[in-house]
């Protein structure tokens, strides 16, 4: 359960935010600055579409765990590969929580969405720019409610019992549902169009690039 | 095509207003009076409706009592009482003019406040006739008086009083052992029956003698019924309630029983789980029972050809529920439904005036309706005529969207398509009964598991069975306790914090009200336990007990 009322578990003091974004962007930079191809254009690409996913997050925010990011996660990790999509996802995650709030929970939206990334980077669920659109939409469902339950963990206490725990877990299903139905609209309606945008870019740069001339031995 | 044009037109018709054209039978106003909540049922005498407002005072703001036009909603005064800052639950009394024993006294109003006064107001403008003072332990008149000949009978905190009419001069003071709450008191031919609570029923004669019967373990919040098979107690206990004829249980009920209603032998009563009927026109008979909530006023409304029963629903869904026990209730909503607990005011004519925790006072008046041109009170109060019936909302014309894509997607054979607009239709649907079903959904998880308790055995012995509210604040920890009657943890942290004079600050979110700080320290956050045990729902969702203990600590 990614939104409760009122319950959002241990916040951080200054100097442990200070380090947990530190870390944070040190892990993303060094996932983006490894191109292989252009840069600066691999930057802008990723850049563009983490942009609307954080905004999106935040135009949602109002309806509780509408989250289409987690659907655009499996994508970005289908189409660009595991690296690229865990970047996208902690980008979005910090960008968005500057307006949402920054916590604990953090760490762990982050790292969730990001294994939710690797994860759509390793079922094959983008070939060329065609999504598998059934394996797509019963991924987002799996991942939207394994995803909310790893995020729940950052309520836990040293108070916490495991029967607390399960009792919120518990609160937590209609959250769950709404989150795996917000996904299951998100596949239908964001992921072909998506799929498509980053198969155009990721063919323009796979295109080779000719430097010189080629000899031609002419009989 | 055509069929295409056939379903729109259709659709159309599920969506939008059956009828725009005003009749002058449905026009109604309503005004918002921006004074706390409405409690107890508006009064309608003649051509006015008369209405108090309730809630817990700090600052200038204090309650009211309002008179407004019954045909046009302009106001025709309002008073004020400084020195209440608790909820002003004693019905108002009209009075009729007349004269005896002790004097002549004209049309009137007669109030009984928190704060212990009982004051008598001219019905044509509001001027103060008399004032009179109780006795205050915390709280000062909280039930419903009665009026006796040529006197007004109080049920005070801790005794009954009665007052002339006339000149406002006690002529009967009892004092009684036990301390009432919101226990209203009934006039008998030849005494007063008056409960408390402790479970005993008072029986006082006019000259003063007192006797009494111990009903049993809880407390007697309305004024008992006298039948011709004997005296009937609605009695909450600490795990519910129990219907008693004299002390003789007969059944027992749910939570937060209602004030129960007498009329022509049948007796009317409900508790946060059922409304139930019972005759006790000789001996007493079960009648019936229907499952609803509903907590304060019932009332009656009575036409020339029959009598409908009026319960108020006491949950954020609010509204009024109307029909007899045993068949299903039709429920009466507005487009300002909240937690319910105050009666309908109904007129001789067919009019019907609504109030409730939103503070809006709704009526329905027949007849023409003439706008409001200069209302003559000092700050002009928001009055808005508004036509009965179905209100759209920007929701309605998404999902009408949706349909008419989907239709027109059908038509043109676009799988895709009708695949998008159907899952986001789905979507949208869910988003708007999700608070619904998420409160229902934590409300049965809640009872899976038992709360530990939090009591201390610091605190004093009466509190044991009572409300308590700790607040663990920065500069140390307070708690009160002895409270009661509270529904939920909202009602009760404010109360409790009016009484502690500790400064409360809120703020709307999208899942309801959250409390940001106390005495301004916002600290982290703070949380409350219920019991020991955190809530799972937000503080006007999460229900409290007779004896539940809240606590307030830093996130």
């Amino acid at each position: 359960m990614v939104m409760t009322d009122g319950v959002h578990g241990a916040s951080l003091g200054p100097v442990e935010m200070l380090v947990l974004n530190v870390v944070l962007i040190t892990f993303c930079f060094f996932l983006l600055c490894r191109p292989t191809q252009s840069a600066k254009r691999e930057i802008l690409v990723l850049t563009s579409v983490t942009a609307a996913a954080a905004a999106s997050r935040i135009l949602l925010e109002p309806f509780p765990n509408v989250q289409p990011l987690t659907v655009m996660c499996l994508v970005m990790g289908a189409s660009l590969g595991a690296r690229r999509g865990m970047a996208f996802a902690v980008i979005a995650t910090m960008l968005s929580n500057l307006v949402l709030s920054h916590g604990l929970w953090t760490l762990f939206q982050a790292t969730g969405w990001a294994a939710v990334a690797f994860a759509g980077s390793r079922l094959n669920l983008v070939m060329q720019n065609e999504i598998a659109m059934k394996r797509l939409v019963i991924t987002a469902v799996f991942a939207s409610v394994l995803f909310d339950w790893w995020v729940s963990l950052s309520v836990i206490t040293s108070s916490t019992t495991l029967l607390d725990f399960g009792l919120y877990i518990l609160n937590g299903l209609p959250f769950d549902a709404l989150h795996a139905l917000a996904s299951i609209a998100s596949a239908v309606c964001i992921a072909p169009y998506l799929a498509n945008l980053l198969f155009e870019e990721t063919d323009r740069l796979e295109e080779p690039i000719i430097s010189g001339e080629a000899d031609v031995v002419t009989a | 095509m055509k069929r295409t044009f056939v379903a729109l037109c259709l659709l159309c018709c599920v969506f939008f207003p059956t009828s725009i054209a005003q009749s002058e039978e449905n026009r109604f106003w309503e005004i918002d009076l921006n004074n706390g909540y409405i409690s107890t049922k508006p009064v309608i005498v003649e051509e006015q409706v008369i209405v108090r407002t309730s809630g817990f005072w700090t600052g200038e703001d204090r309650p009211h009592v309002y008179a407004f036009d019954l045909q046009t909603g302009q106001e025709n005064w309002r008073f004020k009482n400084s020195g209440s800052t608790n909820h002003d639950m004693s019905p108002l009394l009209h009075i009729e003019a007349g004269s005896g024993e002790c004097g002549n006294w004209s049309e009137m109003i007669v109030v009984g406040w928190s704060d212990g006064k009982v004051t008598a107001l001219d019905i044509e403008d509001g001027n103060l006739i008399w004032s009179s003072q109780t006795e205050v332990v915390t709280w000062g008149i909280t039930g419903e008086m009665a009026q006796d000949e040529d006197r007004v009978v109080v049920p005070t905190r801790q005794g009954l009083s009665s007052f002339c009419l006339s000149d406002g001069i006690e002529n009967l003071r009892v004092d009684l052992p036990q301390l009432g709450w919101r226990n209203g008191v009934t006039v008998t031919n030849d005494s007063y029956l008056i409960g408390n609570e402790e479970g005993v029923l008072n029986i006082i004669s006019k000259s003063g003698n007192i006797s009494n019967i111990t009903i049993g373990e809880g407390k007697i919040r309305h004024a008992p019924i006298n039948t011709q098979a004997g005296t009937i107690i609605h009695l909450q206990t600490s795990s519910g309630s129990g219907i008693y004829l004299e002390n003789q249980l007969l059944a027992e009920e749910g939570s937060s029983p209602a004030v129960p209603l007498h009329l022509n032998g049948d007796i009317f009563f409900s508790t946060s789980d059922s409304v139930i009927q019972w005759n006790c026109a000789t001996s007493c008979e079960f009648k019936g029972r229907t499952a609803f909530h509903a907590n304060g006023e019932i009332t009656v409304q009575i036409t020339d050809t029959n009598s409908t029963i009026w319960f108020p629903r006491n949950t954020p869904q609010g509204g009024w529920g109307y029909g007899t026990p045993g068949q299903e209730l039709v429920i009466h909503s507005t487009n300002h439904d909240t937690y319910t607990t105050a009666g309908v005011g109904f007129g001789p004519n067919g009019e019907m005036a609504f109030g409730n925790d939103a503070g809006i006072l709704m009526v329905h008046a027949v007849g023409n309706i003439q706008p409001a041109t200069e209302p003559e009170s000092e700050i002009e109060p928001e009055l808005k005529k508004v036509e009965e019936g179905f209100q759209v909302k920007p929701i309605h014309f998404v999902i009408v969207g949706l349909l008419v894509g989907l239709v027109v997607s059908y038509s043109k054979e676009n799988r895709d398509m009708m695949a998008k607009l159907g899952v986001l239709l789905l979507l949208v649907i869910a988003i708007m009964v999700f608070p619904a079903v998420s409160q229902t959904w934590s409300e049965e998880v809640a009872d899976l598991n038992e709360a530990p308790g939090d009591w201390n055995n610091d605190w004093p012995d009466e509190w044991e069975g009572t409300q308590v509210v700790v607040f663990e604040l920065p500069d140390g920890e307070v708690a009160i306790g002895g409270l009661s009657g509270y529904e939920n943890v909202e009602q009760l942290t404010d109360s409790a914090a009016a009484q502690l004079g500790i400064e409360v600050g809120k703020e709307s979110f999208s899942l309801g009200e959250m409390i940001v700080s106390f005495d301004g320290h916002e600290l982290d956050g703070w949380e409350f336990t219920i019991d020991g045990e955190k809530s799972q729902v937000g503080i006007s969702a999460a229900e409290v007990t007779e004896d539940s203990v809240i606590r307030w600590s830093a996130a």
